[in-house]
Protein backbone atom coordinates (compact mmCIF):
# COMPACT_ATOMS: atom_id res chain seq x y z
CA UNK A 1 0.00 0.00 0.00
CA UNK A 2 2.71 2.39 1.09
CA UNK A 3 4.79 1.40 -1.99
CA UNK A 4 1.84 2.22 -4.23
CA UNK A 5 1.38 5.65 -2.70
CA UNK A 6 5.09 6.35 -3.01
CA UNK A 7 5.15 5.40 -6.69
CA UNK A 8 2.08 7.52 -7.37
CA UNK A 9 3.66 10.48 -5.60
CA UNK A 10 6.92 10.15 -7.49
CA UNK A 11 5.07 9.83 -10.79
CA UNK A 12 2.98 12.91 -10.05
CA UNK A 13 6.10 14.86 -9.16
CA UNK A 14 7.73 13.73 -12.39
CA UNK A 15 4.77 14.85 -14.43
CA UNK A 16 4.82 18.19 -12.69
CA UNK A 17 8.47 18.60 -13.59
CA UNK A 18 7.75 17.63 -17.16
CA UNK A 19 4.90 20.12 -17.32
CA UNK A 20 7.12 22.82 -15.91
CA UNK A 21 9.74 22.18 -18.59
CA UNK A 22 7.29 22.15 -21.51
CA UNK A 23 6.21 25.76 -21.14
CA UNK A 24 8.49 28.60 -21.94
CA UNK A 25 7.61 32.13 -22.84
CA UNK A 26 9.57 34.64 -24.85
CA UNK A 27 8.71 38.18 -25.64
CA UNK A 28 9.54 38.95 -29.27
CA UNK A 29 9.73 42.58 -30.35
CA UNK A 30 9.15 43.12 -34.05
CA UNK A 31 9.58 46.28 -36.03
CA UNK A 32 9.83 47.17 -39.71
CA UNK A 33 11.50 50.47 -40.32
CA UNK A 34 11.13 52.64 -43.37
CA UNK A 35 13.44 51.28 -46.07
CA UNK A 36 14.53 53.11 -49.21
CA UNK A 37 17.14 51.49 -51.40
CA UNK A 38 18.28 52.34 -54.90
CA UNK A 39 21.12 50.83 -56.89
CA UNK A 40 22.36 51.01 -60.48
CA UNK A 41 23.80 48.24 -62.61
CA UNK A 42 26.95 50.22 -63.43
CA UNK A 43 28.12 53.15 -65.49
CA UNK A 44 26.87 53.95 -69.00
CA UNK A 45 29.20 53.64 -71.94
CA UNK A 46 31.14 56.64 -73.16
CA UNK A 47 29.04 58.93 -75.32
CA UNK A 48 31.22 60.49 -78.00
CA UNK A 49 29.75 62.61 -80.77
CA UNK A 50 31.54 61.72 -83.97
CA UNK A 51 29.18 62.80 -86.73
CA UNK A 52 26.90 65.50 -87.99
CA UNK A 53 24.41 65.98 -90.78
CA UNK A 54 25.29 69.03 -92.82
CA UNK A 55 23.12 71.94 -91.84
CA UNK A 56 21.95 70.35 -88.59
CA UNK A 57 23.16 70.09 -85.03
CA UNK A 58 25.78 67.51 -84.21
CA UNK A 59 24.36 64.01 -84.24
CA UNK A 60 23.32 63.09 -80.72
CA UNK A 61 24.45 59.87 -79.12
CA UNK A 62 22.60 57.86 -76.53
CA UNK A 63 23.13 55.10 -74.03
CA UNK A 64 20.56 52.85 -72.44
CA UNK A 65 22.85 50.06 -71.32
CA UNK A 66 22.31 50.51 -67.61
CA UNK A 67 19.39 50.05 -65.25
CA UNK A 68 18.37 50.78 -61.71
CA UNK A 69 16.45 48.91 -59.04
CA UNK A 70 14.63 50.21 -56.00
CA UNK A 71 12.98 48.85 -52.89
CA UNK A 72 10.84 50.96 -50.63
CA UNK A 73 8.11 50.25 -48.11
CA UNK A 74 6.86 53.81 -48.16
CA UNK A 75 4.29 55.20 -50.55
CA UNK A 76 4.61 58.31 -52.67
CA UNK A 77 8.37 58.33 -52.95
CA UNK A 78 10.23 59.90 -55.85
CA UNK A 79 13.55 59.58 -57.64
CA UNK A 80 15.52 62.75 -58.17
CA UNK A 81 18.75 63.30 -60.05
CA UNK A 82 21.56 65.82 -60.03
CA UNK A 83 24.84 66.38 -61.86
CA UNK A 84 28.22 67.07 -60.29
CA UNK A 85 28.98 70.04 -62.56
CA UNK A 86 27.20 71.81 -65.39
CA UNK A 87 27.72 70.42 -68.89
CA UNK A 88 29.88 72.45 -71.30
CA UNK A 89 28.20 75.32 -73.13
CA UNK A 90 26.28 74.20 -76.18
CA UNK A 91 25.83 70.62 -74.99
CA UNK A 92 22.91 68.88 -73.37
CA UNK A 93 22.60 65.73 -71.31
CA UNK A 94 19.13 64.31 -70.86
CA UNK A 95 18.18 61.46 -68.57
CA UNK A 96 15.10 59.27 -68.59
CA UNK A 97 14.22 56.62 -66.04
CA UNK A 98 11.64 53.96 -66.78
CA UNK A 99 9.37 52.96 -63.91
CA UNK A 100 6.70 50.43 -63.10
CA UNK A 101 6.09 51.71 -59.59
CA UNK A 102 5.91 55.41 -60.31
CA UNK A 103 5.37 57.98 -63.02
CA UNK A 104 8.40 58.65 -65.18
CA UNK A 105 8.62 62.30 -66.14
CA UNK A 106 10.26 61.32 -69.40
CA UNK A 107 13.46 62.73 -70.82
CA UNK A 108 14.70 65.39 -68.42
CA UNK A 109 17.48 67.88 -69.13
CA UNK A 110 20.01 67.34 -66.40
CA UNK A 111 22.74 69.49 -67.98
CA UNK A 112 22.64 72.14 -65.27
CA UNK A 113 20.85 70.27 -62.50
CA UNK A 114 23.27 71.02 -59.72
CA UNK A 115 20.24 70.80 -57.44
CA UNK A 116 18.19 67.59 -57.76
CA UNK A 117 15.32 67.53 -60.22
CA UNK A 118 12.42 65.08 -60.28
CA UNK A 119 12.78 62.11 -62.61
CA UNK A 120 10.14 59.70 -61.31
CA UNK A 121 7.31 60.66 -58.98
CA UNK A 122 4.55 58.86 -57.12
CA UNK A 123 6.61 55.75 -56.46
CA UNK A 124 4.48 53.27 -54.54
CA UNK A 125 5.86 50.81 -52.03
CA UNK A 126 7.37 47.62 -53.26
CA UNK A 127 10.30 46.79 -55.46
CA UNK A 128 11.05 47.77 -59.04
CA UNK A 129 13.83 45.87 -60.66
CA UNK A 130 16.08 46.53 -63.65
CA UNK A 131 14.33 49.63 -64.96
CA UNK A 132 16.16 51.20 -67.88
CA UNK A 133 18.24 54.37 -67.62
CA UNK A 134 18.51 56.31 -70.87
CA UNK A 135 21.00 59.09 -71.52
CA UNK A 136 21.15 61.32 -74.59
CA UNK A 137 24.16 63.56 -75.21
CA UNK A 138 23.61 66.26 -77.83
CA UNK A 139 25.36 69.43 -78.93
CA UNK A 140 24.80 72.49 -81.07
CA UNK A 141 26.53 72.63 -84.45
CA UNK A 142 29.07 75.19 -83.30
CA UNK A 143 30.11 73.40 -80.14
CA UNK A 144 33.89 72.99 -80.15
CA UNK A 145 35.46 69.58 -79.97
CA UNK A 146 35.71 68.30 -76.42
CA UNK A 147 38.30 65.85 -75.19
CA UNK A 148 36.90 63.04 -73.08
CA UNK A 149 35.24 64.48 -69.99
CA UNK A 150 32.95 63.11 -67.33
CA UNK A 151 30.23 63.99 -64.86
CA UNK A 152 28.82 62.16 -61.87
CA UNK A 153 25.05 61.69 -61.84
CA UNK A 154 23.49 61.15 -58.43
CA UNK A 155 20.15 59.37 -58.20
CA UNK A 156 18.26 59.65 -54.93
CA UNK A 157 15.16 57.82 -53.79
CA UNK A 158 13.48 60.19 -51.40
CA UNK A 159 10.16 61.41 -50.11
CA UNK B 1 20.24 66.04 -12.46
CA UNK B 2 18.51 68.52 -14.70
CA UNK B 3 21.56 68.61 -16.91
CA UNK B 4 21.65 64.81 -17.15
CA UNK B 5 18.03 64.66 -18.32
CA UNK B 6 18.60 67.35 -20.90
CA UNK B 7 21.71 65.64 -22.20
CA UNK B 8 19.84 62.35 -22.45
CA UNK B 9 17.00 64.00 -24.27
CA UNK B 10 19.43 65.64 -26.62
CA UNK B 11 21.09 62.32 -27.40
CA UNK B 12 17.71 60.73 -28.03
CA UNK B 13 16.68 63.53 -30.33
CA UNK B 14 19.98 63.29 -32.18
CA UNK B 15 19.50 59.56 -32.65
CA UNK B 16 15.95 60.06 -33.88
CA UNK B 17 17.15 62.75 -36.24
CA UNK B 18 19.92 60.57 -37.59
CA UNK B 19 17.47 57.71 -38.10
CA UNK B 20 15.06 60.01 -39.91
CA UNK B 21 17.82 61.21 -42.16
CA UNK B 22 18.95 57.68 -42.86
CA UNK B 23 15.39 56.67 -43.65
CA UNK B 24 14.64 59.71 -45.76
CA UNK B 25 16.57 58.73 -48.83
CA UNK B 26 19.14 56.51 -50.35
CA UNK B 27 21.52 57.41 -53.13
CA UNK B 28 23.53 55.88 -55.91
CA UNK B 29 25.78 57.42 -58.54
CA UNK B 30 26.75 56.90 -62.15
CA UNK B 31 29.71 58.36 -63.99
CA UNK B 32 28.92 59.64 -67.46
CA UNK B 33 31.82 59.98 -69.91
CA UNK B 34 31.34 62.15 -72.98
CA UNK B 35 33.25 63.94 -75.71
CA UNK B 36 32.96 65.55 -79.12
CA UNK B 37 35.26 64.77 -81.99
CA UNK B 38 36.44 67.36 -84.49
CA UNK B 39 33.76 67.77 -87.11
CA UNK B 40 33.41 69.64 -90.38
CA UNK B 41 30.25 69.44 -92.35
CA UNK B 42 29.12 70.82 -95.67
CA UNK B 43 25.71 71.49 -97.03
CA UNK B 44 24.94 72.62 -100.55
CA UNK B 45 21.62 74.06 -101.49
CA UNK B 46 20.28 75.22 -104.79
CA UNK B 47 18.26 78.38 -105.18
CA UNK B 48 15.09 76.39 -104.80
CA UNK B 49 16.35 75.63 -101.34
CA UNK B 50 16.20 71.90 -101.78
CA UNK B 51 18.95 69.65 -100.63
CA UNK B 52 20.35 67.71 -103.54
CA UNK B 53 23.35 65.52 -104.07
CA UNK B 54 26.23 67.32 -105.71
CA UNK B 55 25.87 65.46 -108.99
CA UNK B 56 22.23 66.50 -109.23
CA UNK B 57 22.76 70.20 -108.72
CA UNK B 58 21.37 72.29 -111.56
CA UNK B 59 23.62 74.83 -113.31
CA UNK B 60 22.51 77.60 -111.12
CA UNK B 61 23.56 79.57 -108.12
CA UNK B 62 24.19 77.49 -105.06
CA UNK B 63 24.90 78.33 -101.48
CA UNK B 64 27.52 76.44 -99.62
CA UNK B 65 27.29 76.40 -95.88
CA UNK B 66 30.12 75.33 -93.70
CA UNK B 67 29.53 74.19 -90.16
CA UNK B 68 32.46 73.36 -88.04
CA UNK B 69 33.26 72.95 -84.41
CA UNK B 70 36.99 73.46 -84.47
CA UNK B 71 38.38 75.38 -81.58
CA UNK B 72 41.73 75.80 -83.25
CA UNK B 73 43.07 78.65 -85.35
CA UNK B 74 40.87 79.92 -88.19
CA UNK B 75 40.87 77.84 -91.34
CA UNK B 76 39.86 78.62 -94.88
CA UNK B 77 37.69 76.86 -97.38
CA UNK B 78 37.64 77.09 -101.14
CA UNK B 79 35.02 76.52 -103.78
CA UNK B 80 36.17 75.58 -107.25
CA UNK B 81 39.59 76.77 -106.14
CA UNK B 82 38.50 80.30 -107.02
CA UNK B 83 37.43 81.93 -103.85
CA UNK B 84 38.24 81.46 -100.23
CA UNK B 85 36.02 82.07 -97.31
CA UNK B 86 37.54 82.65 -93.96
CA UNK B 87 36.12 80.62 -91.17
CA UNK B 88 35.96 81.69 -87.61
CA UNK B 89 37.38 79.32 -85.06
CA UNK B 90 33.90 77.96 -84.63
CA UNK B 91 30.60 78.57 -86.27
CA UNK B 92 29.51 78.65 -89.87
CA UNK B 93 29.77 80.73 -93.01
CA UNK B 94 28.24 80.66 -96.46
CA UNK B 95 29.28 81.54 -99.98
CA UNK B 96 27.50 81.56 -103.29
CA UNK B 97 28.77 80.37 -106.64
CA UNK B 98 27.20 80.03 -110.03
CA UNK B 99 27.78 76.63 -111.49
CA UNK B 100 27.53 75.88 -115.15
CA UNK B 101 27.74 72.16 -115.48
CA UNK B 102 30.92 72.03 -113.54
CA UNK B 103 31.60 69.62 -110.78
CA UNK B 104 31.79 71.10 -107.36
CA UNK B 105 35.08 70.96 -105.55
CA UNK B 106 34.89 72.13 -102.03
CA UNK B 107 37.52 71.65 -99.41
CA UNK B 108 38.43 72.79 -95.99
CA UNK B 109 42.12 73.21 -95.55
CA UNK B 110 44.25 73.71 -92.51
Amino acid sequence: MFRGILITTIAAAGLQILNAQSIANQSVTLQVQAVTKIAVSGNPGAMIITDAVAGSDLTAVSDNSTSYSITTNTDNMKIVGSISAAMPAGTRLTLQLASNKGISLGSMDISNALSPIDLVTGVSKGSDQAQSISYVFSANADTPSIPSDSRVITLTLTN
Amino acid sequence: MKLVIRAGTLVTLMLLGATAMAQESNQTVQTVVFGIHRLDSFSVKSQSDQDKPLNELPPTKVTVRVDRNLDESPKSASLLRERHIDLAATGSDTMEKTLKGKSLLFTITD
